[in-house]
This record gives C-alpha cells, structure tokens and sequence, in this order.
C-alpha cells in the first residue's frame, strides 16, 4: 500500500491556506481618508494601506503604525499592542468602528490608484 | 446492529479522518497565533486565569506548542503523544471556557482570532467534541502513520 | 630214383646170406641216402607245410607205403595240421576229427618244458587202433617243441610185410631229420619274425624321431609364442599411460614379427577422435588428417567392429585389402585387426610388410590376434585406471571444493550468525520503537513542549512584533496610586477624567459612571484621536486590572510617557469600585 506523506500534504494544506489568505489584499491596498463630516471635533484622518500587510493611521502630526489583512469583506487592522479594529469593506469605501468613538468611513483618495 | 455501528464508529479510517481533522485544526489556528502573539496575550488576558507575568510567555510558547502538536498529530509521528497533548490543551481550554462562562465574562473565544465568535456554551461544547475527537483519536487510531515505517519494516522482517 | 630204390630192394630179400649182407647193406645205404637227401631237402625249407609233406613223402616213398598221413598239433590251442597220401575222404576226415583222442593216446605226457632235443617214438603197431584210419600199419610220435607235436602214421607196405628192425631204423632217423627241419624252420621262421620285427621297430623309430622333431618344433614356437605373450603382458601391465601402453605395444609387434612398418589406431567414439601410434623403420611419413577425415576413419573402425559384432575385449582379423589400403589410414598395411575395448573405445592395428619379406603364417596371425587381445585387456585396464584416475582427480578437486565450500558454509554461518544477532538487535530495536509508537512518554510531552518554547522564543525575538517576556512594570517605578477614598473624592468633585483601560468588551459591560475607555490595546489609536489635543496637566486616574493583565499599570504609563504629568493608577478598580456600591456605567 502507498501511503501518503502527511508531511506534503500539510505543506500544501499550508501554502493553500497562505495563498487564500493573501488573495484580497491587493484589492484593498491603497490610501483612504476619513469623512469626518458628521463629528466635528475630530480631526481628518489619513489611512494608508501598504503592500506586506503594512499600514499606518495618521491624523494631524500623528501616526500610528499597524499591521492589516482582509478575510472576506472584513479587513483588520492589527496594533503592536495587541489590539485589533475591525472593519468592512463596501462600496463607499471602508467602515471602521472604534470603541467609543464610533463609526469612521474611510473613502479611496482619488491620487492614488 | 450495535457491532456494526460499533465497528465504524471505531473504524481506523475515521479515527484518521479525525486525527486529520484535528491536527489540522491546531495547525491552522496555531498560524493566527504565532503572527499576531500580542493580541493572543490580550486574549489570554482576557481570560483572566493566567498571572499577568506568565501571559505573554504563554502567548508566545502556546501556539508553536499547537502548532507543533497538531503538526505531529496530523502526520502521524509520535501521534498518540501529540493526540495526549492536544487533549491536554483541549481540556485546559474547555476549563478556561466553562471558567468565563460561569463568571459572565464578555470575551471572545480567541480560539483563531482574536475578534472570533464570542464566546459562548456553544464554544464550550465544541471543544468538549473536539476532546472527544482527540480521545477517539488516542483509542483508535493506527492508519498512515510517518512511525509505521518501523512497524512496517518490522512485520516484514519479522514474516 | 626212390622209386627204382623202392622196387628194387624187396627182390633182394629173397637171395642168399651174402646176398643178403649185400642186400642189407644196400638198403642200409639206400637209407642213409635217403637220409641224406632229405636233410639235404629239408634244410633249405622253411614252410612247415612243405617240410611235413616232403617227410610224408620220403617216409612212403622210401619205405614203399601207399598210404600215410602226418597229423601236426598244437597241444595248447589243439590246432591241428594234416597232410596225407592215399587216404580217402573219410579217412582223413575222421582223423581230423578224432584228433583229441589222438593227441590223448598218442601223445607223450612228458612234461612240455622237458622235451629233448628230439624225440620220436614208435608209439604202436597200430593193430587195433580205433580212430587210425583202415590200413595204418604204424604210428610215429614225435614231438618237435612246446608248439609242435605230431603223429605219422604210415600204411601197409606195397611188398607186404611188417617193418623191420632196419626200417623202424630208417623211420626214426628220418623222423628227428624232420625234427630237426621242423626245429630249423622253427628257428629260420623266429629270426625271420624277429627281422621283420626289428625292420618294423626300426621304421616306428624314424616315425617318432620324425614327430619328436616336429613336436619340439612346435614347442619351440609355442614357448616363443608364450614367452612373447608373457613379455607383451609383462611389458603392458606395467603401464598405466594408454598412449605409452600403445607405442610399448607397437614396439614389441615390430620386434616380434620384424615388421617395418606399423601403427595402432584408438579411436573414442564418444569424442569422435582418433590417437595415432605408429613406428614406421621405412622412413614413411603417415599421412596427416583433417576434422572430416578423423570423423569418417572413426566410423569406418566403428563400422568394422559392428560388422564383426565384435564384443567387448575382442580383436578380429580384417583382410580386406581395400580398407588396408585406403587413404586414410597412416599407411598401407599387410595386415590388419579391429578391436574394441569398450562401447566407445575401439582401434585398430595396421602392420606393414616384415623385414624378411615373407608372408605372416597362420600362427602368427593367430598369435597376432592372441597378443592384440592381451594388449586390449592391458588397454581396457588402463582405461579404467584412467577413468579411475580422472575420477580420483575430480575427486580431489571436489575434496578441494568441498573443503572450501566447508569453510565458507563456515564463514558464511559466523556472518549469518553475526547477522542474526544484528536483526535481532534491529528486532528487537524496532519492536522496542513499535511499542514506543504506540506508548506515550513524558519524554515526547517534554520535546514538544521544549520545541515550542524554543520555536517560540526565537521566533518571538526575530519578530518586529513580538511581545516582551518579562512584564515592563517590573523595570520601571510603579506610578502614583490613589485609594478609593480619594477617588470618590475626585469623582465628586469632577475634576478628574477617569479611564478605564480594560477591554472594550469588559468596558461595555460594565465601567465607573463617565468613565472613559482607553484599552491598552488599542491605545495609540484612541489616545490619537480622543487624548491628543487634552492638556496634559489634567489629572487621569486609570484603573482596570485583573490578575493576567495590569492594564491601568501600562496605560499609565503610556500617558506619563505622552507628556501627562498628573496620571495616577487606582488598584482597586472597577470591583473595589462597586463593593462600595459607587455609581457605574453604563
């Protein structure tokens, strides 16, 4: 009897798992700013959606580095911390909710591609 | 009747499907782990059991344990170990569940991601399943395993 | 002139004395005449036949008898001889016939070896005589020797008158004449005998010395014959080399019949080969054969022996000329013998002429084929010996194999042994290794988790993102607390901005009233977009803490390290908070 090599087949299981999981980032890479519209105080904020997963999150002088990946419609963005903001990817752009600050929706900047 | 159920419930195959299904588990939720360590401390944390100077050197040994575990569960070498050591997990994680389940606390699971399923008695009884699984697993499991090379060798030396 | 004697002597009896003295003296003479001639007669007569007749006749002719008769005997065997004058039939074959009564009455019984010189007798008048024939005046007996008896019986004289003195005289005188004939016959007729033997004897003489001749001939040839069989077996026992037996044999046929040329074929069947032996004195170079030549000469040797139905150990002559001359063989041969040895061992002897140019006689062929049939017998010894050699060499060599196979069977049984107790190590290893697949060890628990610890830490050093090990607040001074008291205090008073750095979820479960949610984990972004523009004078109060995580610990610090000079910790938190019942969220 031929027996299979587990170790392959968990080797390709693993690539498969890889590849689907960076499948959607292209997609969604790119810069992003935030309509503010309806909460005055708070400032514009920039959101830049590097390739290898790299992301930052700028408002005013500030900048916040973090890691994201997408798993469907869902894109999450990762802090060094340990903390992850959830958010959906729509048409209009990005909806990202933080905790008790609310929705934010994040609109492709038009410069970029 | 009940032999024959008894006969594919305890047939190899399934105890190989379900070795297989499980070490790919851990692998797969082990990945989740080791790239975002910090938010598996915070989930840890979260779980309010582990003293806070032992949480992020959990956070950072645990996956690769799984990964390891589930690693060797799903080739099959030392598989009964592996099957031991993830039911060993799968109880601890069952306990740590039902601990946060009577306390009310509002967490989620954290069993793939950190922002997973919240957890719930649900979550609960699928580890209690998976638990089983293993224990089926450590009873009845003997197919494709890398180890059989020896005991293939051996009933042929043996002939 | 008996006669006239006869008829002129009775007329004188009648004359006067002196006539009568003369007449006496006449008769007397007459006699003695008488006497002389038959001596004279008989002496030269050998026949005993003749020698009674001419007595008969004398006796009567000189005594004037018409009848008389002379019976001869063999007293030994009673043969009997008779010779008469004037006697009939009947006389003379009663006389024949009463010979026995004859020989009983007349005959002397003197003792046979005693006879004398001579001996005769008057034996009677014969008067009354009852088996003498009618007439016989006188019976003379006379004995001559062991062999010879006789009676003469004489008749009545012509004239008359008995015999006188004078003529019984006469009678007996002429009677031991005839002895002495009869004797002298007797004797001439032995020497003639013994001549005649003595002739015979030597002729059978000259017989024998002819055959012993002959006889020693033969012998002599016999002992040649034996003598070179014995050498030739002699010669060829000794050997054991076929091919040296062969030119041992062909020197001693070239010795024994002076041949000048010769050759011994052996021709192997089986291997369709043909050993040539040959010893030529003429100087002739046998002819040299090819492959197809050796194949047909063997079935030519090979058909010669199965026409002949030769068995094994057997040689026969071959006289056909056409194959003593033919081609292929070495030479041309006078004369030829096919043998066989065994099934596949034939040959066949060829000699050529002998030095002496004489044809071979029988008894040299014969002898030829005597001594090709011992040769063959030595032949077939040393094929067997051969055979037995060959054997004993394989033999040896098997021995050599054998002994070799032994020793590696030896060193193949060590290797094998030591490779048993290798695989049963191994066994025993892999059985070990089968019940180690199945068993769980501690050891397997500690490698693992050793591997992870190890995989996990070096990830986590090579890591960006990877989290510190030991906690911070161990490395750093702890920060200003406040106690509940002051708390309420400064929550009465409004002045402080309480936060709350514990998880969101825990947040919205449940906080202190108009707390604000700064969780750890997300505090760049809060802090970014909430505390970024707040004076950094203002007091904050952090709290939230649990037993895996001093959130108020690091959140404070964060503040403090932001530019916040006035952030305090509150260690009693949200429980501490609610024991006292104090308002809460949300």
């Amino acid at each position: 009897m031929k027996r299979p090599k587990p170790l392959s087949i968990t080797v390709v299981i693993l690539c498969t798992l890889v590849a689907a999981a960076c499948g959607q980032k292209d997609s969604a890479q790119g810069k992003y700013m935030a309509d503010n519209s309806h909460s005055p105080g708070l400032p514009s904020i920039v959101l830049e959606l590097g390739a290898n997963g790299q992301g930052s999150w700028q408002a005013q002088e500030d900048i916040v580095q973090f890691k994201w990946d997408t798993r469907g419609d869902e894109i999450f963005l990762h802090t060094r911390a340990g903390g992850v903001v959830a958010g959906s990817m729509k048409e209009e752009g990005i909806h990202l909710a933080l905790p008790g600050l609310g929705k934010f929706v994040f609109k492709r900047m038009p410069d970029t591609p | 009747m009940f032999a024959t159920a008894r006969k594919y419930l305890t047939h190899p195959y399934l105890a190989l499907l379900l070795r297989l299904y499980i070490g790919g588990l851990f692998i797969y939720a082990s990945m989740y782990k080791i790239n975002y360590a910090a938010e598996f401390a915070e989930t840890i944390a979260s779980y309010q059991i582990v003293p806070y100077w032992l949480v992020n050197p959990m956070a950072v040994f645990l996956p690769w344990t799984e990964l390891v575990g589930g690693l060797l569960l799903f080739s099959g070498f030392r598989a009964r170990s592996a099957a031991v050591l993830i039911g060993f997990l799968l109880l601890l994680f069952s306990v740590a569940v039902l601990v946060n389940l009577l306390r009310d606390a509002p967490i989620s699971c954290g069993c793939f991601q950190t922002l997973g399923e919240k957890m719930t008695w649900k979550t609960l009884a699928r580890d209690i399943i998976w638990l089983a699984m293993v224990i089926h697993v450590y009873c009845f499991d003997r197919l494709f395993h890398l180890e059989e090379r020896f005991s293939l060798t051996l009933k042929e030396i043996q002939t | 002139m008996k006669e006239e004697h006869r008829n002129r002597t009775p007329s004188h009896e009648v004359s006067e004395p002196g006539e009568t003295i003369r007449r006496e003296l006449d008769r007397r003479f007459f006699h003695l005449n008488t006497l002389h001639t038959a001596a004279k007669e008989l002496s030269g007569v050998t026949d005993f036949r003749a020698i009674t007749e001419t007595f008969l006749l004398m006796s009567m002719g000189t005594l004037g008898v018409a009848q008389g008769f002379v019976l001869l005997m063999n007293p030994a065997t009673q043969k009997s001889e008779l010779a008469s004058r004037g006697l009939d039939a009947n006389q003379t074959a009663l006389l024949q016939e009463s010979v026995g009564q004859v020989l009983k009455q007349c005959i002397t019984s003197l003792p046979r070896n005693e006879i004398p010189f001579a001996d005769a007798r008057v034996i009677s008048r014969c008067e009354n005589c009852s088996y003498c024939p009618e007439g016989i005046k006188i019976l003379v007996q006379f004995d001559v020797d062991r062999e010879h008896s006789g009676v003469l019986g004489l008749g009545e004289k012509l004239l008359g008158g008995d015999f006188d003195e004078c003529e019984t005289e006469f009678l007996m005188a002429l009677t031991h004449t005839h002895i002495a004939a009869m004797r002298n016959a007797a004797a001439v007729s032995a020497i003639r005998m013994l001549n005649a033997d003595l002739a015979r004897s030597n002729e059978e003489l000259v017989e024998l010395r002819r055959r012993e001749e002959l006889t020693r001939g033969e012998l002599d040839k016999r002992i040649f014959h034996l003598k070179t069989l014995y050498d030739t077996i002699r010669e060829l026992s000794n050997r054991t080399d076929a091919t040296a037996m062969t030119e041992a044999f062909l020197l001693m046929l070239s010795g024994t019949f002076g041949v000048q040329d010769g050759y011994v074929l052996l021709v192997n069947k089986a291997d369709s080969t043909v050993h040539v032996t040959y010893r030529f004195l003429s100087g002739a170079v046998p002819r040299q054969l090819g492959g197809s030549d050796i194949a047909a000469l063997v079935d030519q040797v090979v058909n010669l022996a199965d026409a002949r139905k030769l068995p094994h150990l057997d040689a026969a002559h071959v006289r056909d000329r056409r194959f003593l001359t033919q081609p292929l063989l070495p030479t041309a041969a006078r004369l030829g013998i096919v043998f066989r040895v065994d099934d596949n061992h034939l040959g066949f002897a060829g000699l050529g002429e002998k030095l002496s140019g004489q044809w071979y006689s029988e008894e040299e062929q014969d002898l030829l084929l005597t001594l090709v049939g011992n040769f063959i017998v030595c032949l077939g010894n040393a094929l067997s010996f051969e055979v037995i050699r060959n054997l004993n060499v394989n033999l040896e060599k098997r021995n050599v194999e054998l002994q070799k196979t032994i020793e590696d069977l030896r060193a193949s049984r060590s290797k094998i042994e030591v490779l048993e107790r290798a695989g049963m190590r191994i066994r025993s290893v892999l059985e070990r290794e089968a019940q180690r697949v199945r068993r769980v060890s501690a050891m397997d628990f500690v490698t693992i988790v050793a591997l992870g610890l190890i995989l996990g830490l070096v990830f986590n050093l090579a890591n960006p993102g990877g989290v510190s090990l030991i906690p911070a607040s161990w490395s750093r001074p702890a920060s200003p607390t406040v106690t509940l008291d002051e708390l309420r205090h400064k929550f009465d008073s409004g002045d402080v901005i309480l936060v709350d750095a514990r998880p969101p979820e825990f947040f919205e479960q449940r906080h202190i009233r108009n707390a604000v949610n700064l969780p750890l984990s997300l505090f760049d972004f809060i802090y970014m977009m909430r505390f970024g523009r707040m004076d950094p004078e203002k007091e904050i109060v952090v709290y939230g803490r649990n037993i895996s995580r001093h959130y108020d610990e690091e959140v404070a610090y964060r503040l403090t390290s932001r530019g916040h000079r006035n952030v305090k910790v509150f260690p009693g938190g949200l429980s501490g908070w609610e024991k006292k019942g104090y308002p809460t969220g949300p």
